[in-house]
């Protein structure tokens, strides 16, 4: 017969398999103690169980196979890019003014500076005329 | 990664990532249950990249549904949408009899929770409380040889002369039964208090 303090312990909360003890679950490479401890968590959860059930049909050492945190974050990356891709909005703006260089600033002042030496020239010659 | 995020619960994660967009939390829940998802897809779809494939779209769209879907339970709500997901994939289709087991998923996952909140609180309940509480002989027998006398499913298998799949899910059973039953016995004592 089952006392109270039995049902409060089968209905104890326990936290679902890590990575390392479902494979080692898999591959019965479990010590006593902590088998006891994932087979009493086995009883509740499904979702262990059926994970730790797949698993242990194919006896495979698939812990090397397990590189999805990376892959999780560079498929993220990968659909973020995609989101802001979309986002930036391809607007036609036009012919755009490409900046002077210096040589053509040093021209334009050449040709300013010639352009009012003639006409300070021409007038002079004017008044040299007039009188 | 924070660890103040290890002892969060996976609703208040999920909750965390909906409100304030926070990498951290979704990380943290991939962290708990990537492996899991994975098993579960590898063991349908019996193809390594293809679950892997799985695993990671599964989570991009529980990032995509966090702030549109309600979850009470995401524990029981994920192994439904892996399970799902890999099952559309090879068209195949869940029939009615594993959405009635899934929809007793959600439901025990809440009473259970109940029921351990309900122990907590009330250290003095009597061993009478749950004397009301039957189940088959050979389902107490095997449950007592798990839970009291500690032997492993396949010791016990063994014993009974059963295969460790079906110890197993006779003692999911007979759990089940106590959650129901105890549960039972707390709402009628519930009401029991309410009306005195």
């Amino acid at each position: 017969m089952m006392l109270d303090k039995d049902i409060a312990y089968i209905m104890q909360p326990s936290s679902c398999l890590t990575k390392e003890q479902l494979n080692a679950y898999a591959l019965n490479a479990l010590e006593p103690e902590e088998l006891k401890a994932v087979e009493f968590h086995l009883c509740s959860c499904w979702f262990c169980y059926d994970a730790a059930h797949a698993l242990k049909q194919y006896k495979i050492d698939w812990s090397a196979h397990l590189d999805l945190e990376k892959q999780f974050i560079d498929e993220h990356q990968q659909m973020q890019n995609q989101i802001i891709e979309e986002d930036v909005p391809n607007v036609n703006i036009g012919k755009q003014e490409k900046p002077r260089s210096f040589w053509t600033s040093v021209l334009i002042f050449i040709l300013l500076i010639s352009w009012l030496y003639i006409f300070y020239l021409l007038n002079n010659t004017y008044h040299f005329y007039k009188y | 990664m924070k660890t103040t995020y290890i002892y969060q619960t996976d609703e208040a994660l999920l909750a965390l990532f909906a409100n304030k967009k926070d990498t951290e939390a979704i990380k943290q829940l991939f962290d708990r249950y990537a492996h899991l998802v994975f098993a579960v897809s590898f063991g349908i779809l019996e193809e390594m990249h293809a679950a892997k494939l799985a695993t990671i779209h599964l989570f991009i769209n529980i990032m995509d549904l966090a702030d549109r879907v309600a979850i009470p339970n995401f524990k029981s709500w994920l192994y439904q949408i892996t399970r799902n997901h890999c099952l559309a994939q090879k068209n195949l289709v869940l029939d009615t009899a594993d959405f009635l087991v899934h929809e007793k998923l959600n439901n025990t996952y809440l009473q259970e929770f109940e029921i351990y909140q309900f122990l907590k609180q009330n250290h003095t309940v009597s061993d009478s409380f749950f004397q009301k509480l039957h189940s088959s002989k050979e389902a107490e027998n095997i449950a007592e040889l798990f839970f009291i006398h500690k032997k492993s499913f396949k010791e016990i298998a063994l014993l009974v002369g059963k295969d460790e799949f079906s110890v197993r899910t006779i003692l999911y059973k007979y759990r089940l039964h106590l959650i129901h039953e105890a549960y039972e016995a707390i709402v009628h004592q519930k009401l029991n208090h309410d009306v005195r």
